[in-house]
């Protein structure tokens, strides 16, 4: 707990309008308008936090700028986050700031990846945020103003500015906002965080830096089958970061709830889908262009140096290394997300300030 | 690079133009403003192997007039870590 006050403030004369120009003309802002981080909205946010409000929680890259609470609360405040968010927006920032997550290359990257955050466990429910139809928006103010928080937090403390600490040629849209809840409900298999080693009644996000989802229709296969045919077809793709990591790479299926069934009712277990793309998504070397082949695969890896055009190409080191949620709502459309390639995947649960898990974002209140 | 220089090893960044933001943005980050940086034309990646030479053609003066500039044959000396 802290009793610590917000010693820095900024005065603005005039209006909304001219306060969020100062914000715009600062470079303080995603481009949209923002909520202003006034001392009494600032304060409200900081009442859901169960530690040193000027205690950095990470360090975030490019700029390793110190995520404090206090400057993660404003920018919290600016997303439009209610302050029950506040406890996501610091366990996300948490998670990305995780050396093993790589930040800084995905940050200052020509490519146009984003911390996609994937959240499990009772928070989800007790927040509203949506792991059904239409998970990726819009029109859930948790999913759009948590995720937004997390990316003013990487513009304006960590320095990923477009042009400056942020390369990526083209951007996406996935840089405004990336967050959804895993369908649990509709989940045949064990969620994510339990898969990745958590008790069920924890709750927890899982970022993944993650191109935008790309759709995958299947209306007709009645089989598990037919659905995965459809999928490796989909995934398998010469122009994605994953081809290019191949012994780190982690890409992510996204299955509809009316797919993962399925798969499920046709005997496949999570593990059972994975092993089926893991083998199906294989490509082969002589695939790719001659010089790609010479120049990035065996001028780079040992193995491809003096492999045969038939040598396999595989997504992700093992079946165990491609990731699967299930999210969404009724309907026939599963995704593919394409990843950076060179990232980890990290999941880190909510807990209190002692260590021990959080049943609820009351638990941070004070 | 900014690891090196502060551990007092004299050392150049070489970025293409497109790049030098990022790379002045960083070198302050990790406490080396004055990091040298050696500037070539954008893109590197997707060039021919010809064009890749003429890079380097670029580089290798430059290169040559930092060393002079680091033994004192420019008159000028490193300024150091910091």
């Amino acid at each position: 707990m802290s009793t610590a006050e917000l010693r820095e403030t900024l005065h603005v004369e005039g209006d909304y309008d001219a306060a969020c120009d100062v914000i715009e003309q600062k470079g303080w802002s995603d481009g949209l308008p923002v909520v202003l981080p006034t001392t009494e909205r600032v304060r409200a946010m900081l009442q859901y936090c169960d530690r040193p409000w000027e205690v950095p929680i990470g360090k975030i890259a490019p700029r390793y700028g110190h995520a404090t609470p206090i400057r993660l609360a404003a920018n919290a405040v600016m997303a439009g986050c209610r302050p029950e968010y506040f406890p996501l927006v610091m366990l996300a920032i948490e998670a990305i700031c995780d050396e093993a997550f790589n930040l800084y290359s995905l940050q200052a990257t020509t490519h146009n990846c984003s911390p996609l955050v994937i959240v499990n466990g009772p928070i989800a429910k007790e927040l509203n945020i949506n792991g059904g139809t239409g998970a990726f928006g819009p029109g859930r103010r948790s999913n759009a103003t948590i995720g937004r928080a997390i990316r003013l937090a990487m513009l304006n403390i960590g320095g990923g500015t477009p042009g400056f600490g942020d390369m990526a040629t083209m951007g996406s849209p996935a840089k405004y906002t990336y967050l959804v809840a895993e369908n649990e409900a509709a989940n045949p298999w064990e969620p994510l965080h339990v898969e990745r080693g958590l008790p069920a009644q924890a709750s927890a996000v899982t970022v993944i830096g993650a191109e935008s989802p790309q759709n995958v229709n299947d209306h007709e296969s009645t089989n598990a089958e037919g659905l995965l045919h459809t999928l490796a077809g989909s995934m398998r793709s010469l122009g994605i970061n994953d081809n290019y990591h191949p012994l780190r790479a982690q890409p992510l299926v996204i299955l509809s709830p009316e797919h993962a069934r399925v798969m499920a009712d046709g005997g496949y277990s999570k593990l059972d889908v994975k092993r089926y793309l893991h083998r199906h998504t294989q490509m082969r070397l002589g695939d790719f262009s001659p010089e790609n082949i010479e120049r990035r695969f065996r001028g780079k890896y040992e193995k491809y140096r003096n492999a045969s055009l038939d040598e396999p190409i595989l997504l992700g080191r093992d079946p165990e290394a491609i990731l699967v949620a299930v999210i969404g709502g009724p309907g026939k459309h599963s995704a593919f997300v394409p990843t950076f390639g060179a990232t980890t995947a990290v999941t880190r649960a909510l807990k209190r300030h002692d260590g021990t898990f959080a049943g609820s974002v009351e638990e941070f209140r004070h | 690079m900014c690891t090196m220089r502060k551990r007092g090893l004299s050392s150049a960044v070489i970025c293409t133009e497109s790049f030098l933001k990022l790379a002045s943005n960083q070198a302050k980050v990790f406490g080396v403003p004055d990091l040298h940086k050696i500037v070539i034309p954008h893109p590197l990646g997707g060039l021919t192997r010809d064009r890749v030479m003429e890079r380097a053609a670029i580089v290798v003066p430059k290169l040559a007039a930092f060393i002079d500039e680091l033994t004192g044959k420019a008159g000028v000396q490193d300024k150091g870590g910091a």
